[in-house]
């Protein structure tokens, strides 16, 4: 399965890695059970269950974040790779790192204010659905952030060779992307 | 000082024009000092994220469904109970009474409050004729979410509900994905979903109502003669709202008439089932809600069959 | 002056696009005093969303269908139906994705969904790279128009809130929109066979049997598109539950019958298109945070009222609009601009003799353009995510396609009887 990782990377981080896939894969599995169930109970046993549209919306929310979180394991954001690639080579390493740390101060920033919105929910005992409480379902963000703030730590002691910008024929099945993520 | 009132009522509606005529005539009363910013149509969220807008101080009000703030203040579901008025004269004799208590005890939990505005009753409006339970059963029906009533009542009928985004709920109804829907005539008209129903019961099921809220911390920084002119201005501009709704509730009912939907008068023993079910939703919602055993009785009142208050 | 030039740098030295525009909202909202988890606020309100969900699940599905052959059925069938006809397989890939994104909304999910069959399979056909990704960029917002777009009925709402003398019925909206959304798609077909005349893509001649044995090949994929049609319009499912039905069906054709899609292989199509989803998704979440910020303080409103005070005429209010429109499009969602500013522009072009369903197609359609539109149309950094090019050899790409949806624009603008004439026959 291509889900290995590199030998290169140490023991723990391999575990997270795994773990981490593992949570996105299991999210998206969830939402695709819980949405044809609703359609087949609907048609078959002509009733719905109340909390499973609530529940996919809160799933999309968790499964977009985790999935940023893994995208952040080979930096792969959307960004205007445009002008930097002109810059010499010697400096860009130096470049990357900057952007780097600016980008994991903006998400610890966010993390942080996120935890404090999280503690609100927690106090006015806001309720998400069906009793669910919205501290619970909001846990995601402050949790994402921190995460995609960790991994801007590693890459900023180990920046990633970006080869985005520079391939000029992209394969359409994604391989490299997959290649790229193990 | 100006204020921040967000509001899922849109632009152009009168809602809005009796707002802003208020918040000209505070301007001008208290010279400046007081202002009102507007954001109308939703653009700040829902009631939930108005909510949490005025607790980080973004917003510093906003004009909500009188459920929003449940969790501090569980007596503002109690207007919201199955079959609890009669009617909407009824309902206006009633909260002669009960408003002020509601106010005061919104007041306690850190909000400026101005009166209340009623949105009519709810129906339920079908493709289909309904007159008895068995008839709802058969029914393909929608609520909307967080809908405690609403769900309580299909609990004890023991059907679920189909539960779609709002969005869905038109061409739901064109589709034949749905087709019963409870909401009233106002609502009905406004999301243009009256063009896919032909019956309604005409029962009502319960009685809606929303409010202006300002944040109490924000609202004491004025000066006296400032939050005095704003209570009296602000509450006018909510009796306006309040009154104008009522007639705009039986004119949606008659429009709705006119357009062809037929409004289902129930025999006295089909109405006896239905009221059946008040006993079981407000048991629930009892159970679920500490009410103040004062302001519960004197909502119920008028209402002989009222479970006896408990906890 | 010093944080926007700061943020332009950032920008130019590669910062990830969520970072910029999470930072652009941070420092607005420090600036305005507001407490700083208004952006957590914010980005809990994809949750309030539920177009969203067609997202995650069609990715998934177009994923497991790129993985399959389906896009070599889809380029043979083409070929053997429309073989004859120059552009064959770009009028085909323009239906889908109009139809796709009258579903799904504009939301960017019928680039990264069906980007994944029509993107290689153009490739194949021979379609130029450039050509290929202003296609489908360009038509990520194309079925706007088409029932049954929530973009329509949501105008509709707001419009009939506002107390107008012409009735804005929704099943109007629908009808009016038809014709422009055909002008457009009519136009684009022109310029693709055009074009595919130009690049020399080889015609063939009409032969049954070939047809016959494509069509035997795709008789599992065909049906989908009827399934999702026929489901909603009878009532099955709603539009919202169709991307679950499309992966159902999906993984039941290419993993239990045809077997393309080995089992084991599911975990990594998963995590692969969740790792896009989630790399437009918090792009989607921050753009909550920046557009409140500038609902916050007014901005649109406020360059409304700038060029409103330079209005004298129909002429330039409508020339204006579409300016304005598009520059709107570019920056805010189409719900936001819908809601925020219909009710300030529609009262002053009902003023100046503008049926309120003719305004409404004209509003749309530039916020159609607007996904594409450069510097920071959000369908462009989609695509380019999607298709691991730079940005800006989406900008070269799509400048074509702009071209054409915008003279098609000038058309819908200027011509009413192109959206009321449907409208007026059918009364
Ligand atoms: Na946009
Ligand atoms: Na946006």
């Amino acid at each position: 399965m291509s889900l290995t990782n590199k030998p290169t990377e140490n023991k723990f981080i391999r575990a997270v890695n795994t773990i981490e896939d593992s949570l996105l894969i299991m999210i998206l599995t969830a939402m695709i059970i819980f949405a044809v169930y609703q359609i087949i109970a609907r048609n078959l046993f002509g009733e719905g269950v109340v909390w499973i549209d609530p529940l996919l919306r809160t799933l999309v929310l968790w499964v977009g974040m985790a999935g940023a979180v893994v995208a952040t394991r080979t930096d792969n954001h959307i960004r205007i790779d445009v002008f930097a690639k002109y810059l010499p080579e010697i400096i860009q390493p130096y470049i990357q790192r900057f952007v780097y740390l600016f980008t994991l101060s903006v998400c610890l920033l966010i993390a942080w204010n996120a935890a404090r919105f999280v503690y609100s929910e927690y106090e006015y005992n806001t309720i998400a659905f069906s009793g669910v409480p919205s501290w619970l379902t909001a846990l995601i963000i402050p949790l994402s952030f921190t995460l995609i703030a960790i991994r801007y730590v590693l890459l900023f002691i180990r920046p990633y060779e970006r080869k985005v910008a520079l391939v000029s024929e992209a394969s359409i099945t994604d391989k490299s992307d997959s290649d790229r993520l193990s | 000082k100006t204020i921040k009132i967000a509001t899922l009522s849109p632009e152009g509606t009168f809602w809005m024009k009796h707002m802003r005529v208020g918040a000209k005539e505070i301007k001008q009363r208290t010279g400046g000092r007081v202002k009102f910013k507007f954001y109308p149509g939703g653009v700040m969220g829902n009631d939930d994220n108005v909510l949490r807008k005025i607790r980080i101080g973004q917003l510093h009000g906003g004009a909500v469904t009188i459920g929003t703030i449940s969790q501090s203040v569980p007596d503002v579901t109690l207007y919201g109970l199955p079959y609890l008025f009669s009617s909407l004269d009824d309902a206006v004799a009633i909260r002669k009474v009960t408003d002020p208590m509601l106010s005061a005890e919104i007041e306690e939990s850190g909000f400026v409050n101005f009166g209340f505005a009623q949105g009519g009753f709810t129906y339920l409006m079908s493709k289909d004729p309904i007159n008895s339970l068995d008839d709802l059963r058969q029914r393909k029906s929608w609520i909307p979410e967080k809908s405690d009533v609403g769900l309580a009542v299909y609990r004890y009928v023991g059907v679920t509900p189909i539960s779609l985004p709002l969005s869905d709920v038109l061409t739901g109804l064109q589709t034949g994905l749905i087709d019963t829907i409870v909401t009233s005539p106002i609502g009905a008209l406004a999301l243009q979903w009256h063009t896919h129903i032909q019956y309604v019961t005409d029962q009502p099921i319960n009685y809606l109502a929303a409010m202006l809220i300002i944040d109490k911390k924000v609202f004491e920084k004025l000066s006296r003669e400032d939050q005095a002119i704003v209570r009296e201005v602000m509450g006018d501009v909510y009796k306006k709202i309040d009154e104008q709704n009522r007639v705009d509730n039986i004119a949606a009912r008659e429009a709705l008439i006119n357009q062809g939907v037929e409004f289902i008068k129930l025999s006295k023993k089909d109405k006896e089932e239905w009221e059946k079910i008040d006993d079981f939703v407000i048991g629930e919602m009892l159970k679920k809600y500490k009410y103040n055993q004062k302001l519960y009785e004197a909502v119920t009142a008028n209402k002989k069959d009222a479970p006896a208050f408990h906890h | 002056m010093i944080a926007a030039f700061s943020l332009i740098l950032l920008v130019i030295l590669g910062a990830p696009l969520f970072v910029i525009i999470a930072t652009s909202a941070l420092i607005g909202f420090h600036g305005e005093d507001i407490d700083l988890s208004v952006i957590a606020i914010e980005i809990y309100r994809i949750v309030d969303t539920p177009v969203l969900l067609a997202i995650p699940l069609f990715t998934f599905a177009g994923y497991v269908l790129g993985e399959s052959k389906a896009s070599e059925r889809l380029v043979r069938l083409t070929d053997a139906l429309l073989g004859w006809m120059p552009g064959g397989l770009a009028v085909v890939s323009l239906f889908a994705c109009a139809f796709f994104t009258a579903l799904t909304g504009a939301s960017g999910a019928t680039i990264i969904a069906l980007g994944a069959i029509l993107y290689p399979a153009m490739k194949q056909a021979g379609y130029g790279e450039r050509f290929n990704l202003g296609l489908i960029t360009s038509s990520g917002s194309l079925g706007l128009l088409f029932p049954p777009s929530i973009a329509l009925i949501l105008y509709g709402v707001i419009a009939q809130q506002m107390d107008l003398d012409q009735p804005v019925a929704i099943d109007d909206l629908f009808l009016a929109g038809l014709m422009p959304g055909m002008l457009m798609l009519a136009l684009l077909i022109a310029w693709s066979m055009y074009r595919s005349i130009g690049d020399r893509i080889p015609t063939t001649e009409f032969d049954a049997g070939k047809l016959k044995s494509a069509l035997r090949e795709s008789i599992w994929e065909m049906p989908l598109p009827v399934i999702l049609v026929g489901g909603i319009y009878s009532g099955y499912f709603a539009v919202s539950e169709a991307a679950a039905v499309a992966v159902l069906y999906v993984l039941v054709v290419d993993v239990l019958i045809l077997r393309e899609i080995k089992f084991r292989q599911l975990p990594t199509i998963m995590r692969d298109s969740m790792v896009l989803v989630g790399g437009v998704l918090i792009i989607l979440a921050v753009s909550l945070a920046s557009t409140n910020y500038m609902i916050d303080a007014e901005i649109p409103t406020k360059l409304f009222d700038f060029i409103r005070e330079h209005i004298d005429s129909k002429l330039t209010f409508l020339m204006l609009l579409n300016i304005f429109l598009l520059l709107l499009g570019m920056m805010l969602d189409v719900f936001s601009a819908l809601v925020i500013i219909v009710p300030l522009t529609l009262p002053i072009a009902v003023g100046y003799g503008i049926h309120p369903i003719h305004f409404g197609i004209i509003f749309l359609a530039n916020m159609q353009i607007g996904y594409f539109t450069p510097p920071v149309g959000m369908n462009l950094f989609i695509a380019s995510y999607r298709f691991n090019k730079p940005i800006t050899e989406l900008y070269y790409a799509t400048i074509p396609f702009m071209i054409i949806l915008f003279i098609a624009v000038l058309i819908i603008t200027y011509w009413p009887a192109l959206s009321m004439a449907l409208i007026d026959a059918h009364h």
